[in-house]
């Protein structure tokens, strides 16, 4: 009797061990959980193999990390790197092309959190949606490391993620943390009639701090229409503005009052490129490495980063030589102001 | 004006309204056979369904829950856009009189604004729009009520003060909104109207106030009939004015308010359809609503149609570049014999 009941002990025992490893066992396969910008935790069977990126940033950052050959449809605006253009387009936030995302059967729809309009219709329709923030320089990591997970290669993201931060820290390290007098008085120019500029909290902002520059529209939050009046007031060193801007901008400061302003009147006005400025990226790199080539001529500071960027007139040796001395003196005097914080 | 032939107009009418829904459910960006559209209906028509064979997959989502409740929300805006327009201009007695003109496309436009700057899930808005319609409407009431009746001129004026105030304030929202976010978007988008993100559940929303609203305006369609001989006539005729111009002018602003929350601004057709239908049948209000309804739905969807073909414009401006050039036809030919 005895042994009878502990053989069926046992049994059960083994039985109860069993169901507890099966379930494991079939999870071992390659089931992803991702919590996205919206706090949401959502669930994929395995690494999807359709992605729909709906956002040129999401674009990038896919691509960056490698995962690339996934993406199946892409928004309007997405057009980096050049292999995105033979992609089919599914429309732009203020036309979602419905018909075309659910033709294309994405396991997963990347989109940017704040268009919850759109997240809630394609949950509607059954598609299974992972959110970005994409709004500061920070969103580019957490948004690499995030779509890594999603792609079940969270490790070499979160490499990636961490290379792309030293490599943003190394070309700002003697421009970021400058004390507010000696930095450069920056104007960004992101459209004309009515002029609009990137306030606080906006990515540009960052950028431009980090280049140890003092952006003259950083009263105002996000985005904001900025006055003529302002502008002579603040009276700018350096004003950039986005490459498709030139001929209007051009026009302007053709005008008296543009004239008295400082960056008018020395001609220091720098167009880039928008896309590479406005994406919270990958590419960030390259904007801030031109951003802090352009201020570094002002706070003489030698150039940090790569390649200059084109619209940079080319150093004369004997600035360059008198910069570097220049760089000594700023380096301690750095050093010393910082132990004063 | 071919005023005995109503009935046939109305059939003919339905016919046109189903031939058009059905054009419009094969027509779309991705490429759908008409013959799969058709199957692929007909499978979620219950009894008929055990008889038919369907795709599955991508094709089925795109008919049964993007394109099928798009063109039935677009027929109960049509409908209830066009018979709202019909009362109103019924109790106005004026050709300019619109579902929109006691305020509910501003108040709502309003609302929607507040509901986009503050980020308001998608779930909320359209209750958000709602409300706001609804809220102004009921203030133009307060001001057109005149020793406990309700003054025709002083709630047309009080309605045009009311748009003017709302539109105002949506634009200041709309002009302090960051231009980097959806805002801006979002709100032009629901000033010119959109089909675009219609949902089956927001059609068991907008269907039961359809059936009601436009039910109860037929219902006092002979008391509108005789409003049009004046109020005083209509008294001695026993027609109780008050109650008729109360539940028409309460029903209307609900259906106009339902279809603004749910679909944004759709332009036009309250204005214009009820004239062409009047133009069809004539000024009598018992032909003149279900000819108006029909011709509302018919014209919304294949305005809405044309807005897929040409890449998701919103369907507020094909409405009125589509319509207005119909409307100047139908005026030129009928110069001086307008129905009114």
């Amino acid at each position: 009797m005895m042994r009878k009941i502990t053989v069926i002990a046992v049994i059960s025992i083994m039985l109860v061990g069993l169901f507890a490893v099966l379930p494991r066992v079939s999870e071992a396969d390659e089931s992803i959980t991702v919590t996205d910008a919206r706090g949401e935790d959502v669930n994929l069977e395995a690494p999807p193999e359709r992605i729909i990126s709906f956002m040129p940033s999401n674009t990038e950052i896919l691509f960056h990390i490698g995962e690339g050959d996934r993406v199946v449809g892409v928004d309007d605006l997405s057009d980096y790197p050049s292999e995105v253009n033979d992609l089919p387009n599914v429309g732009d936030s203020f036309n979602v092309d419905y018909e075309k995302i659910t033709e294309l059967e994405p396991d997963v729809v990347v989109t940017p959190s704040f268009n919850t309009q759109m997240i809630d219709y394609l949950e509607n329709i059954g598609h299974t949606v992972v959110a970005t923030n994409s709004n500061t320089l920070e969103d580019v990591y957490t948004d690499m490391r995030l779509l890594g997970i999603m792609c079940g290669i969270e490790e070499e993201a979160n490499q990636m993620a961490d290379e792309l931060e030293d490599e943003m820290n190394e070309i700002t390290q003697n421009t970021a943390d400058l004390p507010q007098e000696e930095r450069v008085d920056v104007f960004y120019i992101a459209s004309v009639g009515p002029i609009y500029t990137p306030g606080n909290h906006t990515f540009q902002n960052t950028l431009i701090q980090n280049a140890g520059g003092n952006n003259i529209a950083d009263q105002g939050d996000g985005w904001w229409e900025i006055s003529k009046e302002t502008i002579v007031d603040e009276d700018p060193d350096v004003i950039i503005a986005t490459e498709d801007l030139e001929g209007q901008v051009q026009k302007l400061s053709e005008d008296d009052v543009w004239q008295s302003i400082s960056a008018v009147e020395n001609d220091e006005i720098y167009y880039v490129d928008d896309d590479i400025f406005s994406r919270p990226a990958p590419r960030v790199v390259e904007a801030q490495s031109t951003l802090t080539d352009i201020t570094a001529e002002h706070l003489g500071i030698e150039e940090n980063g790569e390649e200059n960027g084109e619209e940079i007139p080319g150093f004369t040796l004997p600035i360059l030589l008198a910069s570097v001395a220049i760089i000594f003196t700023i380096s301690i005097k750095d050093k010393s102001n910082q132990k004063d914080d | 004006m071919i005023k005995k032939n109503t009935g046939w107009i109305i059939a003919g009418l339905t016919v046109l309204l189903l031939i058009t829904a059905i054009y419009s459910a094969t027509v779309g960006t991705a490429d759908i056979s008409f013959k799969e559209v058709v199957w692929i209906t007909l499978s979620e028509v219950p009894l008929i369904n055990r008889y038919v064979t369907a795709p599955e997959g991508s094709p089925r989502t795109i008919v049964v829950l993007i394109r099928l409740p798009r063109i039935v929300l677009g027929i109960i805006a049509g409908i209830s856009l066009s018979v709202s327009g019909t009362s109103m201009q019924g109790i106005f007695k004026n050709p300019m009189a619109s579902p929109f003109i006691l305020g509910v496309s501003a108040g709502g436009g309003l609302g929607a604004a507040v509901g986009f700057f503050l980020g308001v899930s998608f779930f909320y808005l359209p209750l958000l729009a709602f409300l706001t319609a609804l809220g102004t409407v009921f203030l133009v009431f307060a001001l057109g009520r005149v020793r406990g009746k309700t003054d025709v001129a002083t709630l047309l004026l009080a309605g045009l003060a009311m748009n003017f105030l709302m539109s105002g304030l949506t634009s200041y929202i709309r002009y302090m909104s960051p231009p980097d976010k959806m805002v801006q978007m979002q709100i032009l988008s629901f000033m010119l109207g959109n089909l675009n993100e219609a949902a089956w559940n927001q059609i068991y929303i907008t269907l039961p106030i359809m059936i009601v609203g436009v039910a109860l305006v037929f219902a006092y369609s002979r008391d509108l009939n005789v409003i049009q001989m004046g109020e005083g006539s209509a008294l001695q005729l026993g027609v109780d004015v008050e109650t008729t111009k109360f539940v028409q002018l309460v029903t209307s602003s609900l259906l106009a308010a339902t279809m603004v929350a749910f679909t944004g601004i759709i332009g036009f057709v309250g204005l214009m359809i009820p004239h062409g239908a009047r133009l069809m049948v004539g000024p009598e209000h018992k032909r003149l609503i279900p000819t108006a309804a029909l011709m509302g739905g018919i014209f919304l969807i294949l305005c809405d149609t044309i807005s897929r073909m040409m890449g998701e414009i919103p369907v507020g401006i094909i409405t009125v570049l589509l319509g207005s050039p119909f409307f100047i036809y139908l005026l030129i030919r009928n110069r001086g014999d307008t129905g009114w």
